[in-house]
């Protein structure tokens, strides 16, 4: 495999009990690449990422990692057990496990340790929240916590399970700058989302899954109504803005195209979807801070 | 005054002229800080059903090697290591109704080891010790055999301190960040279950589960650290074990009660001196109660 390959999935199916959760498919992550996955509910997301980093083994097909592939992963926020007494240092330490036969470290290397977990979490703006108890953090802190551990750990791919979700739109952006950031010193990242315009369609890349994937590209090639009825099994109207395709879902889509059909048949401010005016992300719920969204040249393919 | 004091002192200090009571205070306080370390990934994990379990059929391979005259620990042992490796693959699988199982595998050895103790006699006073704690067993190659076992269990944990945690904190994301949860999770099993081997004769195969959850349990209270648990656990478990003891001669009680009250009254004080903060962070380990 080419040298800058990181990790390739070719014609991977998996499946937990009878029916396949993934089926046949092909996936190619290299050096500095973002990645969106998105996908319905139960659409296999999850289970890529874990095919990807080796936790799940596909029944056919095979994943492909260069030689020391190191994977951090950050986990959905929802899943993890907030009540385990842990304190935020020991858990960005967690990951970092020495091979058993070098397990004594000396005074240089846990200093030198100590010195980088400091680093990390003040890069990442949680230095002084080392000694408090996970459940002490906001969602926001929670999400670099976990992104701390994955940089401790020195990794090469980052997964993450629905970064986005449950985080306010504020933060998200500020967590997709802080990947962006990752990726410029040559992390991979690969992301699972729901949120299509307020994350997706800023990445560099997409796959759209439905145990198959449907499409892969660059968003603009990606979100097309086409591939998203094929992914979401429902109509969706894609409409552009600064550059960027935004996704609007069936009903309102509908109610727009006929706006745009049958000029001023009724005036905008008399319908109940007008005021979702294109310019405004109507699909953003009530996001109130469309300028402030994040740079995609920043993100962009360099 | 001092005549009633220096007469409280010699009495309290009476048993210590007897070997197997010293013998039986350093195993009672190394058995107490074994299980009180083990026992924090044992609540941790909500476990404890499966430390009750194995600690249960321990007990058969126990009854069963001692009757057919097999090292008594060598034969529990491989009995005790085989269900701990049968409940853990059983766990990890996690079918519908693994407590169930678990409890099937467990009751079971246990019954057969009552059976076989009916029908061919007692083989002595050890199974008393064993179903409920007696000091009068210890001999000093018990005192080797649970300082042998500590420390492997302390050697272990100090060398896969961040699997052991990250595999109790988060297995799925161990598994993707490369720790090999199976092997993790098998190794603290066959701790588990040598922790239980070698203080069955100080608890008391039917309070084990006690001594294992009370001290995690107190710890909890006290932080929300996982190393300062870890410790504080330790000590607590320590302690229940020495006062427990001395006290268990004075009152005349069997060692595994008197030990697990003690425990039961030091969880009343750390339950109150921690106020709500201390309730706080039960949730963690109510699961585990």
């Amino acid at each position: 495999m080419s040298s800058d390959v990181v990790v390739r999935a070719r014609s991977i199916t998996c499946s937990y009990g009878h029916a396949p959760v993934l089926e046949d498919v092909d996936l190619e992550v290299r050096r500095g690449d973002f990645v969106g996955i998105v996908g319905p509910s139960g659409s296999g997301k999850t289970t890529l990422l874990r095919a990807i980093s080796g936790a799940v083994q596909p029944m056919t097909g095979v994943v492909e990692r260069s030689p020391g592939v190191r994977f951090g992963f950050v986990p959905q926020l929802e899943t993890v057990n907030w009540d385990f007494p842990v304190t935020v240092s020991e858990c960005v330490l967690m990951a970092r496990t020495r091979p058993l036969r070098h397990f004594w470290s000396t005074r240089a290397e846990r200093r030198a340790e100590r010195d980088r977990l400091d680093q990390v979490l003040d890069q990442l703006g949680i230095g002084d929240l080392g000694d408090r108890h996970i459940r002490a953090l906001s969602g926001g802190q929670q999400q670099r916590m976990f992104l701390a551990r994955a940089m401790m750990t020195e990794a090469d791919v980052l997964l993450l399970d629905e970064p986005t979700s449950g985080l306010d739109v504020k933060t998200r952006h500020e967590v997709l700058h802080l990947l962006g950031e990752l990726r410029r010193v040559g992390m991979a990242i690969v992301i699972t989302t729901h949120d299509l315009n307020g994350f997706a369609a800023h990445l560099p890349t997409m796959v759209c899954i439905n145990r198959r994937v449907v499409g892969v590209g660059r968003p603009v090639d990606v979100l097309t109504p086409e591939v998203l009825e094929a992914t979401y099994g429902s109509p969706m109207q894609v409409l552009q803005h600064a550059g960027l395709p935004v996704v609007i879902d069936g009903p309102v889509a509908a109610s727009l195209a006929h706006d745009d059909h049958h000029h001023h048949h009724h005036h905008h401010h008399s319908h109940p979807y007008t005021h979702s005016h294109p310019h405004e992300h109507p699909h953003t719920h009530a996001d109130p801070s469309a300028p402030d969204e994040p740079d995609p040249v920043a993100l962009g393919q360099p | 005054m001092i005549a009633l004091i220096a007469g409280a002192l010699d009495e309290f200090l009476r048993p210590y002229e007897f070997e197997f009571f010293r013998n039986g205070l350093v195993v009672a306080t190394i058995a107490g800080a074994l299980c009180g370390l083990i026992g924090c990934y044992v609540v941790l994990r909500s476990m404890s059903y499966i430390g009750h379990g194995l600690s249960h059929s321990i007990f058969g391979g126990f009854a069963a090697a001692s009757l057919i005259g097999v090292n008594v620990f060598l034969g529990a042992g491989a009995w005790g290591l085989v269900t701990a490796l049968m409940i853990g693959g059983i766990t990890r699988r996690r079918p519908v109704g693994s407590d169930a199982a678990i409890g099937v595998v467990t009751t079971a050895s246990f019954a057969l080891g009552l059976a076989l103790i009916q029908v061919f006699g007692s083989p002595g006073q050890n199974a008393d010790a064993a179903l409920f704690g007696n000091v009068l067993g210890v001999s000093r190659s018990d005192v080797y055999l649970i300082v042998a076992v500590t420390f492997v269990t302390v050697a272990t944990i100090v060398v896969a301190y961040r699997r052991l945690l990250f595999v109790t904190f988060d297995p799925e994301v161990a598994e993707v960040t490369g720790v090999r949860v199976a092997v993790t999770d098998a190794v603290l099993m066959v701790l588990l279950a040598a922790s239980i081997l070698v203080t069955m004769n100080v608890m008391g195969v039917t309070l084990i589960a006690a001594a294992l959850v009370v001290p995690a349990v107190i710890a909890r209270l006290l932080t929300s650290s996982f190393l300062r648990m870890l410790l504080i656990a330790t000590a607590v478990g320590a302690v229940t074990g020495l006062v427990g003891m001395n006290l268990s001669y004075h009152l005349d009680i069997a060692s595994g009660p008197t030990i697990v009250l003690t425990g039961a009254a030091l969880f009343v004080i750390a339950f109150v001196a921690s106020g709500a903060r201390g309730r706080s962070r039960l949730p963690g380990v109510r699961q585990a109660l």
